[in-house]
């Protein structure tokens, strides 16, 4: 997704006042579920709201760093090596935007964990069922059970 | 400087006293830098919390371990910075701020917004800790 020089300085800007708001409500939102376990945290991400701004801040943050990185490369390499540079640079981001996209899909369309959390997981992870499962199925609904689950249990 | 090539050089960076606006023009692309390679962080999580409680806690005792503080404090000092400094230069793009004087006093600005949303982004992830 090679652009032309003015689409790609017109899609930096864009994606850059794109970011901003999208980066101040994550930062904010990643404060707020830092340290919580896992429960909370897909609670979080079930809501549509919370789902859509996530994936929304993927695509524009990713595509803005992906044009970022263009720029750099354009700077410090030449010739071939810069070609090559930049189709593996565009497929890198791609495809972590992909991935992320993907996951969030998976974990807000999941079910409800506490009733069939071991149904609906993956195989990868029915060997991590048993451990976690106490957590998942601490109730989430009062509001200082997500307090003392911060990380420094350790 | 090898001169095995008739194009012109640029000017040899060395010679030059650093400046603030020089020194924040680099600032701004290694915080790019740093931030893109944090997206690989980003899915990283993502894909934790995809797979399933086991490895979501991986992830979770990564980010809380000394290292993982570390590097979501040099996150957020990026992220916080490439934001206002990248405000500067939208608004650069825009026309304005070009007098050298008003470059500064922006450069300032950026530097005490960031420092102080650094600051209170970790007074409030740790502030109800303690």
């Amino acid at each position: 997704m090679s652009l032309s020089p003015k689409n790609h300085w017109l899609a930096l800007r864009a994606t850059a006042i794109a970011a901003i708001p999208l980066s101040i409500w994550f930062v904010y939102s990643i404060v707020h579920i830092s340290g919580t376990d896992y429960a909370t945290f897909t609670t979080w991400l079930k809501q549509p709201l919370n789902a859509g701004l996530l994936i929304l801040f993927i695509i524009i943050t990713f595509w803005h760093a992906s044009l970022g990185v263009h720029e750099i490369i354009e700077d410090y390499m030449h010739g071939k090596i810069k070609n090559i540079s930049l189709k593996t640079k565009a497929i890198i981001f791609a495809l972590l935007a992909l991935v992320c996209v993907v996951a969030v899909f998976k974990v807000s369309q999941s079910q409800t964990q506490n009733s069939a959390g071991a149904a609906v997981e993956t195989p990868a992870a029915s060997n991590e069922i048993p451990a976690p499962k106490r957590r998942i199925l601490r109730p989430q609904t009062s509001p200082d059970a997500n307090e003392p689950t911060r990380v420094n249990n350790d | 400087m090898a001169s095995d090539s008739n194009r012109p050089l640029s000017p040899h960076l060395q010679v030059y006293k650093p400046q603030m606006t020089t020194i924040m023009s680099i600032l701004h692309r290694a915080t790019g830098a740093a931030l893109a390679v944090g997206a690989l962080l980003i899915t990283w999580w993502l894909v934790a919390a995809a797979i399933g409680p086991g490895a979501y806690d991986v992830a979770r005792n990564f980010a809380a371990s000394p290292l993982g503080l570390f590097m979501l404090f040099g996150w957020s000092f990026c992220l916080y910075y490439h934001l206002f400094n990248g405000i500067r230069h939208l608004i650069w793009d825009t026309g304005y701020l070009f007098k050298i004087k008003n470059a500064y006093a922006a450069g300032w600005v950026v530097l005490a917004l960031t420092a102080a949303c650094t600051i209170l982004t970790w007074v409030c992830a740790y502030g109800d800790k303690a």
